[in-house]
């Protein structure tokens, strides 16, 4: 007679949600936050913030510069996405992810500067933007590439862009 | 055919079918975008699996790089697709089956876990949802589908509720500042209701002060008298079109309303 693990399998399918709706009460409460946080992946026990409390103000931009192998350096060039707001992005709305890992990254970055400045380089944000503009299309062959990230509250505020973060030269 | 709200299987099919049209949308989405997902891409796998050893280390590291690493990453895309495509489609023992139902959550979460960034709480709901779904499936009693019901709903009401008291802490969500910010960015906003706000401080005041109310208040919704509490749910189906036209949080709409239906299952299986 084969016996039946039924019972069994929905106790712990019943604890195991009761359970994660535990550590999803825990980790708004700072004392338990780090420890849930090491334990649960973010994805798991989200903090659901939606842009609360203080959401980021102004626009972040990420430009970059190459050196040529002459020593000449290039000027600025700012990496920019498709940012049109249309109607149909109620349905429809492709080019928020690429925005949005932008924004992350950039993000992330600048938390990294004041959090932690000496691993900055291994850090993932940093990996990630030297990554990337490291590989976008160039009309020449640089041997050298820097990246430099602006934050520009120009939109409501009358203020010059402030400089968050300036890499290094990195060779490519 | 009208949906019985006090059926726990039934709400349970409804709440996976709303799930899965957002899964299929933000698949084609990140197909036809998948540049992102390329090498060269903001969202690289060459980067994201340095987020912890364990994603290149032994056996686990080596099957997760087939799996995540570009091209490869495209097949799982469609797969996403074609099996949310399923549940949208497919008659309701599929939907309730832990044959469908565990691979689509299993591919989610490696899709999630690919890089930590472009992701959003549309994103942490659809773990959530098809997570928790694939666990009550493999529970295998019908009394598991009411415990899952009951857990949808505590997240999404904890999910507004710890948003809105967040933001009922922050000066500028009182004063309306921070939203006429939002409103006006690249990112979220939308031209011509930034420029509205940014010139009428009241409404852009009056705005702000109803989301932080109605967000921190939303909990209420499960001890709030039937009719009341309708209006409430109403209202948040309406939050999430107006996000998704404004914003362009189009997948919020589906992730956040396909809870809505275990918000009503648990109004009316509280009994009063």
């Amino acid at each position: 007679m084969t016996p039946d693990f039924g019972p069994m399998l929905a106790l712990v399918a019943a604890t195991l949600l009761a359970f994660w709706f535990l550590l999803s009460l825990l980790v708004l409460i700072p004392r338990f936050r780090g420890r849930v946080r090491r334990w649960a992946m973010s994805f798991l026990v989200p903090e659901w913030k939606f842009f609360a409390p203080n959401p980021a103000q102004g626009e972040y931009h990420l430009l970059f510069r190459d050196q040529l192998a002459d020593g000449t350096v290039t000027p600025w060039t700012e990496v920019t996405f498709p940012h049109n707001r249309r109607w149909w992005n109620v349905v429809w709305n492709p080019e928020k992810r690429a925005n949005k890992a932008l924004f992350d990254a950039i993000v992330s970055l600048a938390g990294e500067v004041i959090a932690c400045p000496a691993g900055l380089v291994a850090s993932i944000p940093y990996l990630t933007l030297l990554s990337y503009v490291s590989r976008l299309d160039r009309f020449s062959t640089p041997a050298f590439t820097q990246f430099m990230v602006l934050h520009d509250f120009s939109s409501f505020m009358h203020r010059e862009p402030a400089l968050v973060f300036s890499s290094d030269l990195h060779s490519l | 055919m009208p949906i019985d709200f006090s059926n726990p299987l039934s709400v349970f099919t409804l709440v996976l079918r709303i799930a899965a049209i957002g899964v299929l949308i933000v698949s084609v989405e990140t197909l036809v975008r998948v540049e992102v997902f390329r090498n060269d891409g903001l969202m690289s796998w060459e980067v994201g699996c340095l987020q912890r050893p364990i994603m290149v280390r032994g056996a686990f590291g080596w099957a997760l790089d087939r799996l995540l690493r570009y091209p490869n990453v495209n097949a799982l895309l469609a797969v996403r697709a074609a099996l949310a495509a399923a549940i949208i489609m497919g008659p309701a023992n599929w939907v309730r089956s832990p044959w469908l139902v565990c691979p689509t959550a299993v591919v989610i979460l490696l899709l999630t876990i690919r890089h930590p960034y472009g992701q959003d709480g549309a994103d942490q709901m659809t773990v959530i949802i098809f997570i928790g779904a694939g666990l009550t499936l493999l529970g295998r009693e019908p009394w598991v589908i009411k415990v899952y019901l009951w857990f949808l709903a505590l997240q999404v009401c904890l999910s507004y509720g710890t948003a809105g008291v967040a933001k009922a802490t922050a000066a500028g969500w009182l004063d309306g500042s921070f939203l006429v910010g939002i409103a006006a960015s690249q990112l979220y906003g939308h031209p011509r209701a930034g420029q509205a706000l940014s010139v009428r401080p009241v409404l852009s005041r009056a705005i702000s002060r109803s989301i932080v109310v109605w967000e921190t208040a939303f909990p209420l919704v499960l001890i709030t008298p039937r009719p009341l509490a309708y209006v409430i749910v109403a209202t948040g189906v309406l939050f999430h079109l107006s996000n998704g036209v404004l914003m362009g949080l189009n997948n919020f709409l589906w992730l956040f309303v396909a809870t809505y239906p275990a918000l009503l299952y648990c109004l009316i299986s509280r009994g009063w």
